[in-house]
C-alpha cells in the first residue's frame, strides 16, 4: 500500500468513528438513560392508552360534521359579534384560541355574569357529554344553547335564522352546505326576539314564538340547528398537535431514549405518580386524560353567595327535556347509538353535586380549574386533590368516595404532577385555524 | 421515597384485585364463584404474572346462581371489555345441572365498582333471544379496575342472583 493508501484508509476509518459518534449524538441517550422511572406492566399500559390523540369519532347525528365548507362557515360564525343581543358577544368571547379556548376567568362573563367556569374547547369532539353538567348530548346541539342563554350571547333563533337570511354572505356560504334558505324577512312571520321559553311562558318572547306557526316555527329551527351543526364542524378541528408527552409515549413504544427524554425527571415521576399511586387515571384516563363522565371532587363552591349547583343531576333533567338531543328530529341520526346512550343515563341522587371530568390536554394553558375556576393554579389542584384542605364535605346525598382520599403528597411529589401536566401542552394551532376567515364562503 | 405509595399500591393502583379479602357491598349469599376466585387466583396468586394478564381479566365466566338454581355464563362483545366504551353482554342461562334446560325468566343486568361505592352511569337494557339467551345492550364501565357484574333473574316472583367479578384494564 502506497502513502497515499494508508492515508485515505486512515481518514476513511477516522470518518467511519466520527460518522459513528455523529450517529450516537443524533441517537441521543439511549432508552435506559433516559427512563428514570420504572412502571409496572399496568402502569406502562395505562401510559400506552394515554396517547395519542386519535382522530375525532364519527358524528352521524350532524351530516356536515366532516364538511370542509361547513367548518369554515362555523368559523366564521364562532367569531361572530352579531350572534349576540349586544353584537358585541361570540362564541370565541369565552372561548378565545389565545387564552387555550377558554377565557382565563373563574366565571364565564359574556352578555351577563355566568354561572360556570368557561372550559377549553381542545378536543371538544372528543366529549360524550357537553357542558360542565353533560345537559347536551351532541356538539352541535351545546353550541345553540350558548346564542340563547340570557347571560352568555342573549340572542333568539329567529334573530339568528334572520341574520342568516338577510346577510348577502352568509346567505351564500349557508345555502352552499344546506340548500335553498327560505326569506325570513318578513317580520310579521318571523317577528324579532321570538324564541321558546318553556320555563316562563308569559314572557314575550315565548308569546312571540307561540304566535309563529307551527312551519315558521320548524324552519326557523333548522335553520338554527344547521348554524350549530356549522359550528361543530369547525370545533372538530380544535385538535392539539403532538406534545412533549405524546413524543414520550411513541418514545416509549419503540424503545426511542431520545423521544423518551422529551419528558423530564420531575414529569416523569410525575406521570408515575399519575398512573399509578396518585389515582388520578381512575377518572383522567384514555387519550383525553378523562373519563368525559361525573364526579364530585368535594371542592368548595367559588364563594358563599352561590346557590347549591346540581351538576349532573340537573343535566340529566335538562338533557331529557332537550328538544335538540340526539334523538330529537333535529339529528341525523335519532336512533342510532348517541340517542340510545343518552336514553340510558342512569338517575340516581348519587348525581347531585358531580361535574364533568375536564380533558388534561393543554391544561396549562387553560387556568383557572374546576367547575367554577375555584383553582388558580395546577398547584393548587394538585394540593386540593391531596389533602383536601377546605374541601366541602361529602354530600348527604352520596356516600364518602374512597377515591377522594388524602394522599398528603410531598411539595417534591406535587412539583413531579404538576411537572407531567405541563408536559401534556402542545404547540399551537395553526393561525389559520384561530381567527375569523375574512369571507364566510368557502372557497379552497 | 414517600409514605403513602405502599398502602395506597393495592388500593389505587390494583384498585383491590390483590387484597385478601376485597371490599364488599352487602350482597345476597354468594355460591361457589368460580368467576372471583379465578379472578383472585389469576391477577395475584404466587404465581401470578401481571404482565402476562390480559388487559380486561374475564372475557367469559360461568357461574351459579346463589340459591343454586340458575347456571349463567356470559360473553362480551366485543370479546374484550373495553374502558370507557359501550359493549354488550349476551348471557345465557339454564337449569343448574348436567343438561339444564334454557330459562326464560325476567333478567336485569347492572355492575357497580365495590371499592368505588358507585355503579354504571347507564342503566342497560335486557332482551330475551330465546332458548334462555339474553342480549344485555349498553353496558359501559366509564373507569379501570374491579367491577362486580350482576344477572338478576326472576321467576314467579322469586330472585336470585347471579354475580362476576371483572378487572378492567386498558
Amino acid at each position: 500500500m502506497n502513502r497515499t493508501g494508508v492515508i485515505s484508509a486512515g481518514a476513511a476509518a477516522a470518518l467511519v468513528v466520527g460518522l459513528g459518534v455523529l450517529a450516537g449524538l443524533q441517537r441521543g441517550p439511549s432508552i435506559d438513560d433516559a427512563l428514570v422511572v420504572e412502571f409496572t406492566p399496568e402502569e406502562r399500559r395505562r401510559v400506552l392508552s394515554m396517547s395519542p390523540v386519535p382522530d375525532p369519532p364519527p358524528d352521524p347525528t350532524n351530516r356536515v360534521a366532516d364538511d370542509p365548507a361547513a367548518a369554515h362557515l362555523g368559523q366564521f360564525l364562532f367569531f361572530e359579534t352579531r350572534l349576540s343581543s349586544n353584537n358585541a358577544v361570540s362564541c370565541s368571547t369565552c372561548h378565545d384560541p389565545n387564552l387555550g379556548f377558554a377565557d382565563g376567568l373563574p366565571i364565564a362573563l359574556g352578555v351577563g355574569r355566568g354561572k360556570r367556569h368557561s372550559p377549553s374547547l381542545f378536543n371538544v369532539a372528543h366529549n360524550r357529554w357537553f357542558f360542565w353538567d353533560g345537559r347536551a348530548d351532541t356538539l352541535w346541539s351545546q353550541a345553540l344553547s350558548p346564542i340563547e342563554t340570557p347571560f352568555e350571547m342573549e340572542s333568539t333563533r329567529t334573530d339568528i335564522a334572520r341574520l342568516m337570511s338577510e346577510d348577502d354572505e352568509l346567505r351564500a356560504a349557508y345555502q352552499d352546505v344546506f340548500g335553498e334558505l327560505p326569506d325570513l324577512s318578513d317580520t310579521t312571520r318571523f317577528p324579532p326576539r321570538a324564541r321558546p321559553r318553556p320555563d316562563n311562558p308569559d314572557h314575550p318572547q315565548h308569546t312571540r314564538w307561540t304566535g309563529m306557526t307551527e312551519a315558521d316555527r320548524r324552519l326557523v329551527n333548522e335553520v338554527f340547528v344547521n348554524v350549530g351543526k356549522a359550528i361543530a364542524a369547525y370545533e372538530r378541528r380544535i385538535i392539539t398537535p403532538p406534545s412533549p408527552f405524546d413524543e414520550f409515549v411513541a418514545g416509549l413504544e419503540r424503545g426511542d431514549g431520545r423521544s423518551v427524554a422529551s419528558l423530564g425527571e420531575s414529569a416523569q415521576r410525575g406521570l408515575k405518580l399519575f398512573v399509578g399511586a396518585a389515582g388520578c387515571f381512575n377518572c383522567h384516563s384514555g387519550p383525553m386524560l378523562s373519563d368525559g363522565e361525573f364526579h364530585n371532587n368535594r371542592v368548595a363552591p367559588l364563594d358563599d353567595t352561590r346557590e347549591p349547583d346540581a351538576g349532573r343531576y340537573e343535566g340529566i333533567a335538562l338533557l331529557a327535556a332537550s328538544e335538540f338531543s340526539a334523538g330529537s328530529p333535529f339529528s341525523d341520526d335519532p336512533d342510532g347509538p348517541r340517542a340510545r346512550l343518552t336514553a340510558r343515563v342512569a338517575q340516581s341522587p348519587e348525581n347531585w353535586g358531580r361535574f364533568k371530568t375536564p380533558s388534561l390536554r393543554n391544561v396549562s394553558r387553560t387556568a383557572p380549574y374546576m367547575h367554577q375556576g375555584q383553582k388558580a393554579t395546577l398547584e393548587a389542584v394538585v394540593r386540593h386533590y391531596s389533602t383536601f384542605e377546605d374541601a366541602t364535605p361529602p354530600s348527604h346525598h352520596a356516600l364518602p368516595d374512597p377515591l377522594l382520599q388524602d394522599l398528603e403528597l410531598s411539595d417534591q411529589q406535587i412539583a413531579d404532577l404538576v411537572a407531567f401536566l405541563e408536559s401534556l401542552t402542545s404547540p399551537r394551532l395553526p393561525r389559520g385555524l384561530t381567527k375569523q376567515p375574512e369571507s364566510a364562503v368557502y372557497r379552497p | 421515597m414517600n409514605r403513602f405509595i405502599p398502602g395506597a399500591l393495592c388500593t389505587l393502583l390494583w384498585l383491590g384485585a390483590c387484597s385478601d379479602e376485597p371490599a364488599k357491598e352487602e350482597s345476597p349469599p354468594r355460591s361457589a364463584s368460580p368467576a372471583g376466585t379465578e379472578l383472585d387466583g389469576d391477577y395475584c396468586g404466587p404465581d401470578a404474572q401481571p404482565h402476562d394478564s390480559p388487559a380486561t381479566v374475564a372475557t367469559e365466566r360461568d357461574t351459579t346462581s346463589n340459591a343454586g338454581t340458575y347456571a349463567v355464563a356470559w360473553t362480551s362483545e366485543p370479546p374484550t371489555i373495553p374502558v370507557n366504551e359501550p359493549f354488550d353482554l349476551v348471557v345465557t342461562i339454564r337449569e343448574a345441572g348436567d343438561g339444564g334446560a334454557p330459562v326464560d325468566a325476567e333478567v336485569i343486568a347492572d355492575a357497580r365498582m365495590p371499592e368505588h361505592a358507585h355503579g354504571m352511569n347507564v342503566v342497560p337494557e335486557v332482551a330475551a333471544l330465546g332458548e334462555g339467551r339474553y342480549r344485555v345492550e349498553g353496558m359501559l364501565f366509564h373507569m379501570p379496575g374491579s367491577w362486580r357484574l350482576t344477572i338478576d333473574i326472576t321467576e314467579a316472583g322469586i330472585t336470585e342472583r347471579a354475580e362476576f367479578d371483572l378487572h378492567i384494564n386498558p
